[in-house]
This record gives C-alpha cells, sequence and structure tokens, in this order.
C-alpha cells in the first residue's frame, strides 16, 4: 500500500517537472518573439508605442496564465505532500493503538487475577490470621465436626408428672484421610444425662429413655475402600439394619428418641445398635437408566454386653431410582446377651422420599431360642412444609417378649430448621402399656422439646 | 332494517361507534390480554434469559468425552455416592459457592435437588460417614486450573465465566437454568 502511494507520487512529481519545464520554454520562446518582434529598427515612434504596450499586454496575460498553473502546481505539491504524510503516519498509528489496547486488555487481565487473589488472601487471613495452624501427625487430611444435642422433657404418668432437661449429648466427630484407600471415622460422645425423676421399677411408666452419664465410643472403625462395590470397616460401627438405626444421629433424626426397638440406646432389644467387628459394604448403579442404585452390608461382629459371642447379619437394598422408593431386607442372627441364647432376625424396611414426603417403615422378627419371639414395627410418615417446618407421625409398636405386655407409641411433631444445621423439634408422645401378668395396662404422655446443633 | 351506523373505512374495514357496547367488549378482552401477557410474560421472559452452564473435566479423563451419558455419573461423584469414574480414575468433585447461579443451577438441573435437600444429604453423609461436601471454589479462573491440574477433577462454570477453556480442560455436557 505505502510502496504504491510513492510511485504514485513519484510519477506525479515527474510529470508536475515536465509541465513546469514546457511552460519555461514557452515563457522563453514567447519572451523572444516578442522581443524579436519589438525591436525598434526604427519604423516609427507611434507604431513602436502600440507594439510595445500589446507586447506587455500579451506578456502580462502570459504571466497570469503561468501564475495560474503555478499556483495548481502549489496547490498539487501540497495535497500530495499530505497524501504522504497521512500514508507514512497512518500504519504507526495504527500499530501503536494497537499495543496500547493489547496492553491495557493485559492490565485489566492482571487487575482481575490480582483481585481474585487478593480477595482469597483475605478470606484466608479471616480464616486463620494470626493463630497457629492445626496439623496432623500423619494423615492426608482430617475433617472434624459434631453436634450438640439436647432436649427437655415432661413426663405425664399414671403416678405422677415430672419434667427435667434430660438430655444433653456432645459428640465429636472426626475423619483421617490415610491414604486414597485407607481412612479413619471416629464418634466420641460426651453424654450428660439428668434422668427425670420418675419411680417406675418395672420401667414401664417411663419412656424408657436413657438416664446416665457417660462417654461413649459410639464409632470407630479403620476403613479400607477398595472400590465402590468394596468397603471394608473394622472396629465399631452402626449395625447395618434398618433406616433409622444406620442415620443413627440425632441431627438427621425428626425423632431423636429412637423407635421403642432401638431402645435403650445401645441395648439389643432387637439387634444391637453398635457392633465391635468386621463390616463390608457396598453399592452399585443399575436400572432405571442408571438411576437405580442396588447397596449391601454384612458383618460380622459382637455386642458389648455379649462379647464371647459373634453376631452376624446384613441388608440389601434397591433403590428405584428417582420414583423415590427405597426398599431394604434385613437378615440376622447371633447370641442374646445375658443368656447366650441364639435368635434369628428377618426384616424389611421401606422409605419414601420424595417432593414434600418422607415416609419410614420398618418391621423386624426375631425367633428366640429362649424367652418370646419379638416383633417391631413402625410406620413414620412425615411431611415436610417447607425447606424449614417438617411435621410428622410415627406409630410404633413392639412386643419385646419380655412377657411384660406389648407396648405401643403414638409421636406426633413438628420440626423447624432456621439454619441447615440447627434442628429444633416440638413432639407429643403417648405411650400405651398393655396389661402383663401381675402389672396392670397403662398409659403415659410426654413432651419434648430438642434441639441439635451441627458444626 | 336496523340502521347500520358504522361508517366504512376506505380499507372495507368497519369501525365500532364510540361508547357503544361493541366498543367496550374489544376494551375488556385487551384488559385479559395484558393480564394474560403480565401473567406469561415474566415466565416466558425467564426462559428466554436462560443461561448456559458447562460441567468441566480434565482432559486426560476418557469418560470426559462421552458428553450427556455421563450426567447421572456426575451426579453420583458429585454427591460422593460414587468414587471412581467409569474409566478408573478417583473423582475429585470442586463445587462453586453456596448460593452462586452455578451452584444453584447445577444442583436443580444435574442433582436434581435443592438446596435444602442438598444440606440434608451432606448432612447425613457427615454424621454417618465423615464424608465433607466438595470443597467450594469461587474463581472460575481458579477453578479451570484445578480441573486442569487433577485427572479426576471436575466442576461446573456457567459460559460468561469462560471465554476459552484452557487446552488441559474439557465440556463433558452443557445445561441451561
Amino acid at each position: 500500500m505505502s510502496k504504491n502511494h510513492s510511485k504514485r507520487f513519484l510519477k506525479q512529481r515527474s510529470g508536475i517537472c515536465a509541465l513546469v519545464s514546457m511552460l519555461a520554454l514557452t515563457i522563453a520562446l514567447d519572451g523572444s518573439s516578442a522581443m524579436a518582434a519589438g525591436s525598434p529598427q526604427d519604423s516609427g515612434t507611434d507604431a513602436g508605442k502600440s507594439s510595445e504596450s500589446d507586447r506587455i499586454a500579451t506578456l502580462e496575460k502570459r504571466l497570469s496564465e503561468v501564475l495560474g498553473v503555478v499556483d495548481a502546481l502549489r496547490q498539487e505539491v501540497a495535497r500530495l505532500k499530505a497524501q504522504k504524510g497521512a500514508g507514512a503516519g497512518a500504519p504507526a498509528g495504527t500499530d501503536l493503538a494497537r499495543r496500547i489496547d493489547a496492553l491495557s486488555e493485559q492490565v485489566a487481565s492482571t487487575d482481575a487475577r490480582l483481585d481474585e487473589i487478593e480477595d482469597i488472601a483475605i478470606e484466608t487471613d479471616e480464616k486463620v490470621g494470626s493463630r497457629a495452624l492445626a496439623r496432623v501427625f500423619n494423615a492426608d487430611s482430617l475433617d472434624i465436626g459434631g453436634f450438640l444435642h439436647t432436649a427437655a422433657t415432661l413426663v405425664d404418668g399414671k403416678q405422677n408428672t415430672e419434667a427435667s432437661f434430660n438430655r444433653l449429648t456432645f459428640e465429636l466427630l472426626a475423619r483421617a484421610k490415610l491414604s486414597q484407600n485407607w481412612s479413619v471415622f471416629v464418634a466420641q460422645a460426651f453424654i450428660r444425662e439428668s434422668g427425670i425423676n420418675y419411680t417406675d421399677p418395672a420401667a414401664r411408666l417411663d419412656p424408657n429413655f436413657n438416664v446416665v452419664s457417660k462417654t461413649p465410643l459410639v464409632i470407630a472403625t479403620a476403613n479400607y475402600h477398595h472400590s465402590d462395590l468394596l468397603n471394608l470397616e473394622i472396629g465399631r460401627f452402626i449395625t447395618p439394619h434398618g433406616i433409622i438405626n444406620i442415620e443413627h444421629f440425632p441431627a438427621i433424626l425428626l425423632d431423636p428418641e429412637q423407635p421403642q426397638f432401638l431402645r435403650p440406646f445401645g441395648g439389643q432389644t432387637i439387634f444391637a445398635n453398635f457392633m465391635n467387628g468386621l463390616k463390608l459394604s457396598g453399592q452399585t448403579f443399575a436400572g432405571f437408566g442408571g438411576k437405580g442404585t442396588l447397596g449391601y452390608a454384612a458383618y460380622a461382629a459382637s455386642f458389648v454386653g455379649n462379647s464371647d459371642h459373634f453376631n452376624y447379619g446384613g441388608r440389601l437394598f434397591y433403590r428405584f431410582g428417582d420414583t423415590g422408593f427405597t426398599l431394604g431386607a434385613n437378615v440376622g442372627g447371633g447370641k442374646r446377651a445375658g443368656t447366650g441364647t441364639q435368635y434369628w432376625l428377618a426384616g424389611g424396611d421401606l422409605l419414601y422420599d420424595k417432593g414434600p414426603v418422607l415416609w419410614k417403615t420398618e418391621l423386624f422378627a426375631t425367633d428366640e431360642d429362649a424367652g418370646g419371639n419379638r416383633l417391631a414395627f413402625y410406620t413414620q410418615p412425615a411431611f415436610r412444609l417447607d425447606d424449614q417446618w417438617t411435621a410428622f407421625y410415627r406409630f410404633d409398636f413392639l412386643d419385646d417378649g419380655s412377657g411384660r405386655g406389648d407396648r405401643t407409641e403414638h409421636a406426633v411433631g413438628i420440626t423447624f430448621k432456621p439454619d441447615p444445621d440447627i434442628h429444633l423439634r416440638l413432639i407429643a408422645r403417648r405411650d400405651h402399656f398393655q396389661a402383663a401378668l401381675g402389672l396392670p395396662k397403662a398409659n403415659a404422655e410426654n413432651y419434648q422439646f430438642s434441639a441439635t446443633f451441627s458444626f | 332494517m336496523m340502521k347500520d351506523d358504522r361508517s366504512m373505512h376506505p380499507g372495507g374495514r368497519c369501525e365500532e361507534p364510540q361508547g357503544g357496547p361493541t366498543r367496550r367488549m374489544p376494551a375488556i378482552l385487551a384488559a385479559l390480554l395484558a393480564l394474560a401477557a403480565l401473567v406469561t410474560f415474566p415466565i416466558a421472559g425467564g426462559s428466554a434469559h436462560a443461561a448456559e452452564y458447562m460441567v468441566i473435566a480434565n482432559a486426560a479423563n476418557p469418560d470426559a468425552a462421552k458428553g450427556d451419558a455421563m450426567k447421572e455419573v456426575v451426579k453420583h461423584l458429585f454427591l460422593k455416592e460414587q468414587t471412581n469414574w467409569p474409566g478408573g480414575l478417583p473423582a475429585r468433585p470442586l463445587a462453586r459457592p453456596a448460593g452462586s447461579p452455578a451452584e444453584t443451577a447445577f444442583a436443580a438441573e444435574v442433582l436434581g435437588m435443592n438446596a435444602s435437600a442438598l444440606d440434608n444429604h451432606w448432612l447425613r453423609l457427615k454424621q454417618t460417614k465423615g464424608e465433607t461436601p466438595p470443597r467450594a471454589v469461587g474463581s472460575a479462573r481458579i477453578l479451570l486450573r484445578l480441573v486442569g491440574k487433577y485427572p479426576g477433577a471436575f466442576s461446573v462454570v456457567s459460559a460468561d465465566e469462560v471465554d476459552t477453556l484452557p487446552p488441559e480442560t474439557k465440556v463433558v455436557f452443557r445445561f441451561e437454568h
């Protein structure tokens, strides 16, 4: 572009030079002819004057023409010079602008990145500040959390009415990841319970809540993750039966007082809440377009109240994709604490969790070598009123095989989560005990406010 | 024969007499239409302004090329119900800050859960297995670097956040919300 412009300019300049030369020659020739024509040659004074003035007029005319041409040429030269200046200057200006734009973008990008890094640095500083960081002796990572659970209960029994802030549990949860496959999970509870002052030797009018102070090691397992199909846990774990026992922790339960067959906490009414031993578990996704989940858990372990014998069992479950249904089948067996007699266990659980409805149902039956066979059943429909409020009802039946009469419990409650980590509940329960040999039938009502704070 | 007091327009159309019942009917209809439009347009407007999001993974992950077929897998991996990609790579999910558009869209369109259900899920996993939610990364630039660094990593970004993806990352699938 620039080269062509220069060539054109040179060509135009050559043309102008030629034109100027021709003009000069014309003027010179005209001048000489005029001079020749104007030569006196003694032809007479008047005639000579007239001729001279003609020549002057002619010359003036020519001069005027030449000056016009010169002006035109001057303008042309000025125009060409301007063109040359513009032609030479434009690329340099464009390049500079481009470089400035690029530099501005780079500076803006660097500013944005610096802002992000400063934000992160500020956030980190707010979290850490000048404090020392906790470090793990040997682990890839360590996560610590827990919860505080408390409850106040009023029991309106047949003989008297008592109230107490009867629950105070602080539990620490920690998981250390030792490697890609190995980890340790521990739940250590610190329980301080102020028992309701309720005289009931037969434990029939008491809702059977635990009234002790202790610091149990709830869970402590070393986990080997071979694959999603095979996980091995060694140590103390939650017995993998049913729904609520697996969920176990009050923070995620609508009613923190678990169904009757799981009371007393840490007992073995139908099966033990916890076991010490070995557990295998795993799951895979099959059916319902990859949304169905098939899982299992199997264990061989001992109950602390009967540590010289093994219990065994497991659960197989299938989640039917997005339908909300999960169906579980449970089998187990082992020895009863105290008597050391054999028992066999079979049970089923059904969960429906979709939209606003959350419905849990479990049924367990045992075949006992000593004492009566046992039967436990509950169904607990719940309705999520919104993201914070949930209303529920539970019908709970237990025949514990003790001969002290079947017992049923109705619980109705409402729970409120002002924050995802805070769970407040107000629950009313009515327990009915059938008459048994030497024991009259009885009822007991209790009203409980409970709160669980997770972190 | 009744006199037709409607005047003919040059185009052949009739003009309704002012103030008559036939004049009021279109006005009512127009009001109803306007009301319907008020009700309808916000919905239509919402869908018209649906933003595009991308689930991205490390380019070295062979499962990243499987597109929409990975949607359910991504859900299981993010919720820590599954730990490895089908090809065997250990998954490393990365979340976005709670309440951010990308996280909200991902939870709704990929996980099929609202914030409350997601909170309950992580609470349950924390208490029963000691699992924690995926680490949340606010900066899209840092997120892309993390996804590009770890072979099993994946996350979600909005199309607005990213001009061009670095070569170490790849789009698994796109969705709108």
